[in-house]
């Protein structure tokens, strides 16, 4: 018994910087979103493709979809963009893009010049919608179900590994 | 040279004050309120706010484009004549309570919150404990010593 008395405040330190070390292996940058399982929020925005359309909510129809967030000051968007390209050729599920406070022409030109995955994009020039969808930098993903719920977001450029971890499984 | 070295401090802290200056006027000019109460609440608001990119500084300590965005989000929000836990609530609904400073006392966050004072009240009872038992020792020795004494004593008579 007094043993266990002498070396208890030890045994607590270590399992104390144990249990804070493990935190700190922990990737701050990810943020956990709060709108997963949560519907898309509603939104009335132009299209990037062409100023006079109104988007809506209603107009992201065809599911499961994944909702990028680009740019062009963005550079890891460009890293990311030929693994969209390569999505949208092998796999069945729509991409669609949310530019994010970005210029019209000069997202349009990229879009011409590298390729472009999206079925349309959001021209969100103030960030409202990226506000209302939890950004904070650019690439984001977001993944909506077939009932248009958000199932899960990951921040930063879409890897094929990534996407098999977090994507994938709830695709199925 | 003593006094070169106080002049070029002095000379570099004002710098330091009129840029300071500059920017509280900066802001100031950037979100205008009609009343001052309205003022005081938005840099308090700024201030208890976490920005979600830099993630250890503020809002009102921030320059990066989301905490800009924010920013003008929260100041619309006191503007519209929003109260306070209307706008925390506006924030946690699309960033989580990692966006506030002080998080919010529930089951995830007990541990941050009643953490310390257990890890307190496990030192004093460690330090209690160990303290009896060391205490225990040496009135056992006391006795020992006491007994063999006697002992000694008694068979000397």
């Amino acid at each position: 018994m007094k043993k266990i008395i002498d070396i208890a405040p030890l045994v607590v330190f270590v399992l104390l910087v144990l249990a804070l070390f493990s935190f700190l292996q922990r990737d701050n940058n990810q943020l956990n979103s709060v709108l997963i399982d949560k519907n898309f929020p509603e939104f009335t925005l132009t299209k990037l493709e062409d100023e006079d359309i109104i988007l809506s909510k209603s107009d992201i129809s065809h599911f499961p979809a994944i909702v990028n967030v680009w740019a062009t000051w963005c550079i890891t968007c460009r890293v990311e963009h030929p693994f969209l390209l390569n999505l949208k050729k092998e796999s069945k599920i729509k991409i669609y893009g949310l530019n994010y406070k970005d210029d019209r022409q000069k997202a349009l030109s990229l879009l011409e010049r590298d390729g472009n995955p999206f079925e349309f994009s959001i021209y969100d020039k103030e960030g409202s919608l990226a506000i209302d969808l939890g950004v904070y930098g650019a690439p984001e993903t977001f993944l909506i179900n077939s009932d248009g719920i958000i199932k899960t977001r990951h921040v930063g450029a879409l890897t094929p590994e990534i996407w098999n971890k977090k994507f994938v499984i709830h695709l199925k | 040279m003593k006094s070169l070295f106080f002049s070029i401090i002095l000379a570099i802290s004002q710098v330091i004050w009129s840029v300071g200056i500059q920017n509280l006027d900066v802001q100031k000019e950037l979100y205008p309120f009609d009343t001052g109460e309205e003022e005081i609440r938005f840099n308090k608001l700024l201030d208890d706010y976490r920005c979600p990119k830099c993630q250890s500084s503020n809002l009102s300590g921030s320059n990066s484009p989301i905490a800009r965005d924010l920013k003008i989000e929260i100041y619309r929000l006191v503007k519209e004549g929003k109260k306070d836990y209307e706008i925390t609530e506006f924030l946690t609904q699309r960033y989580g309570d990692f966006i506030l400073y002080k998080p919010p006392f529930q089951p995830s966050t007990y541990l941050l919150w009643i953490g310390p004072f257990a890890l307190l009240l496990i030192a004093i009872l460690c330090v209690f404990l160990v303290k009896r038992s060391k205490q225990k020792k040496v009135s056992d020795t006391d006795l020992r010593a006491l007994k063999k004494k006697f002992k000694s004593e008694s068979e000397k008579r």
